[in-house]
């Protein structure tokens, strides 16, 4: 029985840990993407509605291209802060920095579509002299199309018994729960936490 | 692979606020692979529903210098936050000792609070709250 909330298994630190991004959800490789990335010239746009891993995406891609000696720049916006401050375009500018640094530099910004039409028109010629620019949004628009992150209720069922083994949440609740998130799988596993919780307070 | 171990006096794992907590750690590496030494850090951190937070209090540097070896070490607690969990989040004490230069970590959690006994929210609620469903937090 669970009364802790850190033995719950659908605990986000828990579902960061076990469930890295996996390329397989979108039936694509990391040489894949890579390659797909290198293509556009390190400019391209993750597209995918909400909770459907496009943060995570980014996380798993921020490691391949520290890899490759590149150095990551993130900004990330939602419907709380919806623009950068004064100190994250002074970033932006990249005072100081050689050639050399500007060319190893990708910037990345997670959730484009909260950035007003006249900040982005700035962001993108601001960043122009980076290596690249990869954005978020839900929608496509704003750069190349990258990558489309879907989810299924297969994923679900998958990251379920990955985190969960020995739960059982029975068919009807999965489906109830997915058809009712619409592919927002994180929401998904928010209500796989409390029902967790629910069956624990009984 | 480093062997690493982490064990406080007396084996302790309950401490009361602005108690010091007195260990040792002790490891085993390949001094080619880990020259840069290790540390012991003292934190707290949050686990449940939202998004982790972790709140860094103290760190100790730690000179590797052989394969094998030890050293003690002492934190002064600070009198909060108490340890406690309840059904949307848990906030756990722990020392960790960590190689640098590598992901080899060793963590042991702890209880901080007044009477060292991790404080159960879910126990000390009201019987009559609403289904954990019905709750929204972190967005």
């Amino acid at each position: 029985m669970i009364t802790r909330a850190c033995d719950n298994p659908f605990a986000s630190d828990r579902i960061d840990d076990l469930l890295p991004f996996d390329p397989e959800w979108l039936g694509q490789t990391w040489p894949g993407l890579m390659g797909q990335l290198k293509r556009l010239d390190y400019r391209g746009a993750i597209v995918g509605v909400h909770g459907s891993g496009k943060t995570t995406l980014l996380s798993g891609l921020k490691t391949r291209l520290e890899q490759e000696g590149l150095v990551i720049k993130s900004f990330f916006l939602n419907d709380q802060r919806n623009s950068l401050s004064k100190t994250d375009w002074e970033c932006l500018v990249g005072a100081g920095m050689d050639e050399r640094e500007l060319t190893q530099r990708v910037v990345f910004l997670d959730g484009a579509e909260q950035m007003p039409s006249r900040d982005w028109r700035r962001f993108k010629k601001m960043t122009h002299r980076y290596r690249g620019l990869v954005i978020t949004q839900h929608k496509q628009g704003k750069l190349p199309l990258f990558v489309e992150t879907k989810t299924s209720l297969e994923m679900l069922r998958e990251f379920i018994a990955r985190l969960a083994p020995d739960w059982d949440f029975g068919d009807e609740f999965l489906l109830q729960v997915f058809s009712s998130v619409q592919g927002n799988i994180r929401e998904a596993l928010w209500r796989c936490y409390d029902e967790a919780a629910d069956r624990a307070k009984g | 692979m480093a062997e690493l171990e982490i064990k406080t006096e007396l084996d302790n794992l309950a401490y009361t606020p602005g108690e010091t907590l007195r260990g040792e750690v002790a490891w085993k590496v390949d001094l080619m692979k880990n020259s840069n030494g290790g540390e012991v850090r003292l934190f707290y951190y949050t686990s449940g529903k939202g998004d982790r937070d972790v709140e860094m209090i103290e760190t100790h540097s730690v000179d590797i210098i052989s394969e094998s070896g030890s050293r003690k070490f002492e934190f002064h607690l600070p009198q909060e936050p108490y340890s406690f969990s309840g059904k949307l989040v848990s906030l756990i004490w722990a020392v960790e000792f960590q190689v640098l230069e590598s992901d080899e970590t060793e963590r042991l959690e702890f209880v901080l609070s007044p009477n060292g006994v991790e404080i159960d929210l879910y126990a000390n609620s009201e019987g009559n709250l609403p289904s954990y469903s019905n709750l929204k937090i972190g967005r």
